[in-house]
């Protein structure tokens, strides 16, 4: 079961990993997942990617561990999953080899470990983008398979709507938000630099004949 | 009573009044000259959606895309009829100069123009910004002043819906001969808490007026803060130019879409007699009118005036003056962002709210360019994710970092004055064609020395801001960007020695053509320019009801 025998001859290179932690993408990388985004026709046909049954339960299981969450949508699961068959055409072969780090259990920590032990890091960062960022890589028109559901929307929902939807009362955000609830900084305090001194220039006094003007419903009726 | 347009069989047309483009500007026009009972034809080169096509649209687009602000992507555009597209560039635009990279407009070619996808901010201009030549020594002073068009200015405010302070003290500017329609929208904490620091060192944060109600205001639902102002809203609650379309549909006006005008007959007084465009399948039709408006902003317009050369006007219409497409001018930006040390949770209510105009004007501006900055409301969860995510995190801290990082993240959008000058010019492509075989524009840009000594000052400003909000990671783009605020390529002017339109967006070459909007803008200001371009489209219409009452056309 151990993921070293796992051959995943066809997966990228580390410095053009998708959701590479250093922001590095190969020009020839990105040429490579458009066109196969292209001939997917981004959103919509994602979900048509065939993945047979035992792989889609496989996935879903490794992804409540890697992520650490229990509630995940399983149809969301396995829309995720064909869009990740589409950007990396070998991507079974990554999820038999992420389960071999997850079937132990533990936390997100724990997976995040033994894959670095194996210099897989990268497997796992991505399969975490995906769910947290709703799309299957992190590049200009990657597969779509989720937005309202996202991941990164959970953190603040009690803050925040997720964009395009909202707290269904008018004028709700003049009250107070939410406490933060966790540390301001992380992972050490930060003293932030003294104000220097400031030095707007302000702008003259208006010249112009008309006067500024209080409101008067009563006349604005009139036009 | 209303006059109909009159269509013959081969799809040739007759009307008062031929509107080209649909955005706010024209379909304001139209929907006056329309009520008025004259008989007006709306041509949009681009398609007709739904609201509801955008949103789902959005919704759809992938992570990158949105978070890296693909506004245009939503918007399908017509096979015949391209606009900008950057996701990836479709090179639409061709850019050269200096600065070229500056100005990489987003506008739209569709229905309702380029107001689908803005921010509804809607700003005035300072009374000194029509004089700016007079006042500071620099660029070029309006032939109108601020007197003339503030009745213009109420005007559009009220069409418009718009929501401003009825607090003086908060007005940008104060002079003022009306109310605005409705009261401010009121602050979200991140506004109030951002005030109440930095006001007292001088950098007077002011509410955005905005298009848009906390209650219903006419057929427009209230604003319920769905924080997706750009690049759709989700309801209807910020105004767009689709509004004023159907308001010109009800009172008469007939618009097509898919209609690409290319050419314009003239007559030995060089009057405009009628104009032809492409249809969705290529055709030719020809509409014969007695009033003609090219409200396509500053780059369309402009591009169509050249186009458009023929016998008469070797070097394109209205342009006598040579100063068609010259002048071109946006608000090249910069961003800065940085991490307050306090939650202040932005992205609460509309995408955008307040905004700093301490540095909006002063003597200073005989030297360099003004600034303001906005006070980004959309909701920092996107960029918060990707910085978390960058930092390898999982888990529990992957969570807490995106809370964290979205809780004190600030992003200033701010804008710079350029000023007009000649050489940033539009010009016909030699080798780009669009599918119809029309040339794409070519512009060349460069900000000028005004802007560039301009951000000097706003980096010295972002810099005590982010101090006063115990910043950190402070970051101020270095590129500027564009901020789809487009002016110049047709400007106004006394006469036609240096000029294109008049006080009315009146051509000075053709006494029944207008060209109002943003191409007519003599001055920048710093400010988002849908509002003036407003005022001077209902100018215009003012100007062609009464030269069909004077019996002029």
């Amino acid at each position: 079961m151990c993921s070293d025998s796992v051959d995943v001859p066809n997966m990228l290179p580390d410095s053009s990993r998708i959701f590479s932690s250093t922001g590095g993408l190969s020009r020839r990388r990105l040429m490579q997942v458009l066109s196969t985004v292209m001939a997917a026709s981004i959103a919509g046909r994602t979900s048509t990617v065939a993945a047979a049954e035992p792989l889609k339960e496989k996935f879903y299981a490794i992804s409540k561990v890697v992520l650490g969450k229990e509630n995940l949508d399983p149809v969301t699961s396995n829309r995720m999953l064909g869009a990740l068959l589409v950007v990396f055409p070998k991507y079974e072969n990554v999820v038999h080899l992420l389960e071999g780090y997850t079937s132990p259990g533990g936390s997100p920590d724990d997976v995040l470990k033994r894959s670095e032990d194996n210099q897989h890091q990268e497997y796992v960062h991505d399969l975490v983008a995906a769910w947290y960022t709703g799309t299957a890589s992190g590049h200009m028109n990657a597969p779509m398979v989720s937005y309202f559901d996202a991941l990164m929307y959970r953190a603040t929902k009690d803050a925040l709507p997720v964009p395009t939807y909202c707290f269904a009362e008018p004028g709700w955000w003049t009250q107070d938000p939410p406490e933060l609830g966790i540390a301001l900084f992380a992972p050490k305090p930060i003293t932030p630099p003294a104000p220097p001194p400031v030095a707007v220039e302000t702008k003259p006094a208006p010249a112009a004949p008309l006067h500024p003007h209080l409101p008067d419903h009563t006349k604005s009726k009139g036009h | 009573m209303v006059h109909s347009p009159v269509f013959k069989q081969n799809g040739n047309v007759t009307a008062d009044v031929v509107v080209i483009g649909s955005g706010a500007v024209g379909a304001m026009i139209a929907h006056q000259l329309a009520s008025a009972g004259h008989s007006v034809v709306i041509l949009e080169a681009g398609r007709r959606f739904k609201r509801s096509e955008f949103v789902e649209r959005w919704r759809n687009m992938p992570f990158y895309n949105r978070v890296h602000n693909d506004f245009q992507g939503l918007y399908p555009q017509s096979d015949l009829a391209p606009a900008p597209l950057y996701f990836p560039p479709n090179n639409y635009v061709g850019l050269n100069g200096p600065n070229g990279s500056a100005y990489q407009q987003g506008y739209l070619r569709t229905v309702g123009g380029t107001t689908w996808h803005w921010a509804a901010s809607c700003w005035r201009h300072l009374p000194v910004d029509f004089r700016m030549h007079s006042t500071y020594g620099v660029g070029r002073d309006w032939p109108i002043s601020y007197e003339d068009i503030e009745p213009y200015y109420c005007r559009a405010e009220e069409e418009m819906g718009v929501s401003g302070p009825h607090d003086v003290a908060l007005q940008s500017p104060s002079e003022r001969s009306r109310p605005y329609p409705r009261d401010m929208i009121p602050f979200g904490y991140a506004d109030k808490r951002v005030a109440e620091i930095v006001n007292p060192h001088g950098f007077n944060l002011v509410p955005i007026p905005q298009g848009r109600s906390i209650a219903p205001y006419e057929e427009r639902p209230a604003c319920c803060g769905n924080n997706n102002c750009q690049p759709i809203c989700p309801i209807g609650a910020m105004y767009s130019g689709i509004q004023h379309v159907e308001k010109a549909e009800v009172a008469g006006a007939v618009t097509l879409d898919q209609a690409v005008v290319y050419k314009f007959d003239t007559d030995e007084r060089n009057r405009i007699t009628a104009a032809y465009w492409y249809d969705a399948e290529r055709k030719s039709h020809k509409i014969e009118a007695r009033a003609f408006v090219a409200a396509c902003n500053g780059i369309e317009t402009p591009r169509l005036m050249l186009l458009a050369a023929n016998e008469r006007n070797p070097n394109g219409l209205a342009n006598s003056s040579d100063q068609v497409g010259r002048n071109m001018m946006d608000h090249s930006g910069v961003h800065a962002t940085f991490l307050a040390n306090e939650p202040l949770w932005f992205g609460r209510g509309p995408a955008q709210s307040s905004c700093i105009v301490g540095a909006r004007s002063g003597d200073f501006r005989s030297k360099y360019s003004a600034n303001k900055m906005i006070l980004n409301n959309i909701s920092r969860v996107g960029p918060a994710t990707e910085q978390a995510l960058a930092l390898g995190l999982v888990g529990q801290e992957l969570d807490d970092e995106i809370r964290r990082r979205a809780a004190r993240g600030v992003d200033l959008s701010i804008s710079l004055e350029p000023l007009p000058d000649p050489n940033n010019r539009l010009t016909l492509s030699a080798t780009r064609k669009d599918p119809l075989g029309l040339a794409c524009p070519d512009i060349h840009y460069d900000v000028g020395d005004y802007v560039r000594e301009g951000v000097q000052a706003v980096k010295d400003q972002v810099a005590q801001i982010a101090a006063l909000l115990g910043g950190t990671e402070v970051k101020v783009t270095t590129d500027f960007n564009a901020n789809n605020h487009i002016m110049g390529g047709c400007i106004m002017g006394e006469n036609n020695k240096d000029s294109v339109v008049d006080g009315w967006c009146r051509t000075h070459d053709h006494f029944n053509l207008w060209l109002p909007g943003g191409a007519a803008m003599c001055s920048a200001s710093v400010v988002n320019t849908t509002l003036s371009m407003v005022a001077l489209g209902l100018r215009a219409a003012d100007s062609i009801q009464k030269a069909f009452q004077n019996g002029e056309i």
